[in-house]
């Protein structure tokens, strides 16, 4: 695979991906703990994972549709950037259990994380956190968070809740 | 080819999985995949992508059976171990361990027969070691889990 390069600096893309960390970090240690160990590591895990699958499937060749980082080559940074997703699944989730939300709740609270995303994905993209190429457009990227994000609800509730 | 082969070896891997007798929890299940998904899928790109010791095809049926041997039969055969380390006796660990690691390295050796995964500066020796290194996490993980579950039943709810 061909690499190129699209920037060899330590600047936006980077302390991007470090102040959403930062941030996320903040947000898990302040708000109250509302989950078992093993659900508030599920729902920071599968963002994580999520992430990974689809990143490492359709993101590199033959897909190849887009890139992460400063290199088309897989970096040790961009090890590190998937941490920056964790803390959105905790916070998905802890919405709708703080809220309470049901139903109709529920689609136009999922609605309202996938804009969201694209939103903050169009900002990632503006930094050089992600770089579209092959046809690749950030709209693309609107049903697969809803999918995701649907897939987390209800992984959450079999796996953790009770009734 | 390799696709039809590994899309077979995926439901046999899923199958065996379902029907075994599982000692720990759909949830602890799940966090354990999630944990060697996270390490497998980053090992398989920083070793093919970062280092090119290996080198994936871009036929997409090989890919896509890389796919299904990175997300699905790695991990899946892992969990297997796993779950199998926390509920048999020691000898049978033993020969189930020894059984399911040669297991892994043929699914490797197939990989590497079809061409999905033609190996550059990479030999079978580190292969089997990488693979001896992910059975010890799963049996670490299973352990980690068990206790964890054992603690208390809260650990596993809300």
């Amino acid at each position: 695979m061909e690499n190129v390069v699209y920037d060899d600096r330590f600047n936006g893309n980077e302390w991007l991906v470090l102040g959403l960390m930062a941030a996320g970090l903040a947000g898990y240690l302040i708000l109250p703990k509302r989950f078992s160990p093993m659900a508030a590591w599920f729902n920071l895990l599968i963002g994580v994972v999520i992430g990974l699958l689809f990143d490492h499937t359709i993101a590199v060749p033959p897909f190849d549709l887009y890139d992460v980082g400063d290199e088309a080559q897989y970096q040790w940074f961009d090890v590190l950037s998937y941490g920056m997703y964790a803390p959105f699944g905790y916070f998905f989730i802890y919405g709708i259990e703080r809220f309470r939300l049901r139903s109709l709740g529920i689609l136009l609270y999922i609605a309202v994380w996938a804009l969201g995303g694209v939103g903050l994905e169009w900002v990632c993209e503006t930094v050089g956190v992600f770089h579209y190429k092959n046809g690749y457009r950030l709209l693309y990227s609107l049903p697969i968070y809803f999918v995701t994000e649907s897939l987390h609800l209800v992984m959450y509730r079999r796996l953790f809740k009770r009734h | 080819m390799v696709l039809v082969v590994n899309a077979i070896l995926s439901w046999f891997t899923l199958a065996v999985f379902a029907v075994m007798p599982r000692k720990l929890p759909a949830a602890a299940n799940t966090l354990a995949y999630m944990v060697l998904a996270i390490i497998d899928i980053n090992k398989l790109s920083i070793l093919s992508f970062h280092y090119h010791f290996f080198v994936i095809s871009k036929q997409v049926p090989d890919f896509l059976s890389v796919i299904l041997h990175r997300d699905i039969i790695i991990s899946v055969t892992l969990l297997i171990f796993m779950n199998t380390t926390l509920q048999a006796k020691r000898r049978t660990v033993l020969w189930a361990g020894a059984g399911i690691y040669t297991y892994l390295l043929l699914l490797c050796w197939i990989m590497h027969l079809f061409g999905a995964v033609e190996y550059r500066d990479w030999g079978w020796e580190i292969n089997g070691l990488l693979i001896l290194l992910l059975m010890g996490l799963s049996w670490v993980l299973g352990r980690g889990f068990k206790s964890l579950g054992a603690g208390g039943g809260e650990t596993w709810r809300m």
